[in-house]
């Protein structure tokens, strides 16, 4: 039968690559990035949902259901009378060729530091020395522009990446502002440690453009609004370090996109990183390669709110028109 | 295979109208964007115009059963250049990077819906046609021109007995 709803061909995705994003994690027990495909399935893929952030393409995205499945048995013979679920794990793993900020917080799973730019003669520092002192934001500051007094203005040029965050209080627990950056048994010292949390905030950006009164930023910053209080740093490189103790948790969504039509999606409400950070060779013109982040991945178990069941990750498929729905 | 000839051309055309809107041709005293189906053309049409795309479709193949009735088919995209008289013809070079800026820019995003165009309007057939990255010949240096030919494969589900 040629039936012109209800084709077959239209049922196999095909597709080039794999699209990321990730969602900060309210922490220790704030709000989840929900991903629902009723309302959000065919989104922009160069411009995800709020609070949705690009990772760029993935290569070699592989799910593992590691989920133990056991059996009660009966009668003489053992025979299976019912299955069950124990231990509900997932893992994912898959390669980043973008290396940045979140790629390699995801990659890494520990603390991502920021290196602030150093003062002169400063005692060199595996995760950068003494920075130059912290510019403050003037009010009429957004998460997309930067008021500074004129003397501060000076101190930056366009390219510049920068990180704003709040000077350190004592504070401990999560720190960072947007997404929790790094966690705090006990407090630092507060003579030396003024910078520490621009040193490891995700709420950075790269200048744009400078006017008169304000650093313009390429991309918006991750926390909203810009509060009192803040100040700007430049970045000079990114560090993570194996060894530390922090795990970093995002939700992920990860988008395979059929240049035949329909779309496959796989939602994680939680993850956490399941192995230190590694990269993996790509040889694509010698002497050329590509040196891509390796991330390998925990998924944390949820409550779908529906019906209360846990919840590791949600696939879903959106077909596409004219497709056979089975 | 008539509509993913059609789709294609259309889709590019259209995008050459809006990424390089001076790029056009006029052919019988009729001005359009500068991108011809060759097998459109009279039989005794002259040489190709310079500074104008043509499209040639050539073989085509089942590609994959797993999914369902998948065919592919070649299109080269030839063109050449000579550059300009007020310049002494010392342009050939820019003029032909300019036509391949124009060749990547129409050919992403590398899809587009499939439509029947042969009762004069577009008739949505329910699928995509979809095609691989372009590629570049060598340069081929005929004086007085220089041009080169893109190679690109047309993926499509064909017309005839879509299930």
């Amino acid at each position: 039968m040629n039936n012109p709803n209800a084709k077959r061909s239209q049922m196999a995705p095909l597709a080039r690559a794999v699209r990321a994003y990730v969602a900060p994690v309210g922490r220790p027990s704030g709000p989840i990035a929900a991903y629902d495909p009723a309302a959000e399935g065919q989104f922009n893929l160069d411009s995800p949902p709020v609070p949705w952030l690009t990772l760029g393409y993935v290569e070699n995205f592989q799910r593992t259901a590691a989920t133990k499945y056991e059996a009660l048995r009966n009668g003489p013979l053992g025979n299976i009378t019912v299955q069950y679920r124990t231990q509900p794990e997932a893992r994912l793993e898959f390669d980043l060729p973008s290396w940045g900020k979140l790629q390699m917080a995801l990659s890494g799973g520990t603390e991502m530091m920021n290196a602030l730019a150093t003062l002169p003669l400063s005692q060199p520092q595996g995760s950068g020395g003494a920075a130059i002192p912290a510019s403050p934001l003037q009010s009429g500051s957004t998460i997309s522009s930067l008021v500074l007094t004129t003397d501060q203005l000076a101190l930056f040029v366009v390219g510049d990446i920068v990180a704003v965050d709040a000077d350190y209080g004592g504070q401990t627990g999560y720190i960072g502002a947007g997404a929790p950056a790094s966690y705090l048994t006990s407090p630092l010292d507060l003579g030396t440690h003024l910078d520490y949390i621009r040193r490891v905030t995700f709420n950075i950006s790269t200048v744009s453009a400078i006017t008169s009164s304000a650093l313009t930023l390429a991309q918006p910053l991750l926390a909203a609004p810009v509060v009192p209080g803040m100040s700007v740093q430049r970045v000079m490189a990114f560090v993570d370090r194996e060894g530390s103790s922090f795990f970093q948790e995002w939700s992920g969504l990860f988008v395979v996109p059929a240049d035949s039509g329909g779309r496959a999606c796989f939602y994680y409400p939680r993850l956490q990183v399941a192995a230190g950070g590694r990269e993996a060779r790509q040889e694509f013109a010698a002497p050329l390669f590509s040196h891509m982040l390796h991330a390998t991945l925990h998924a944390l178990p949820t409550t779908d709110l529906n019906d209360g069941e846990t919840v590791l990750c949600y696939r879903s498929y959106l077909p596409t028109k004219y497709a056979a729905a089975y | 295979m008539q509509a993913t000839k059609d789709s294609f051309y259309i889709e590019l055309r259209n995008r050459l109208v809006a990424v390089d809107p001076q790029r056009t041709i006029t052919i019988d005293g009729a001005t359009r964007p500068a991108i011809v189906v060759a097998e459109n053309e009279p039989p005794n049409a002259g040489p190709p115009l310079c500074d104008a795309f043509y499209l040639h479709w050539g073989g085509a193949r089942p590609v994959l059963p797993s999914a369902g009735t998948l065919m592919e088919m070649e299109c080269a995209i030839s063109y050449r250049t000579k550059g300009t008289d007020q310049n002494g013809n010392l342009d050939r070079g820019r003029d032909l990077a300019s036509l391949d800026n124009d060749v990547l820019a129409i050919c992403s995003p590398p899809l587009t819906e499939k439509s029947d165009y042969s009762t004069g309007s577009a008739v949505d057939l329910g699928s995509t046609i979809f095609w691989t990255q372009p590629v570049f010949s060598a340069l081929v240096n005929a004086p007085p021109y220089i041009g080169r030919e893109v190679s690109v494969s047309v993926f499509f589900y064909p017309e005839v007995n879509q299930t």
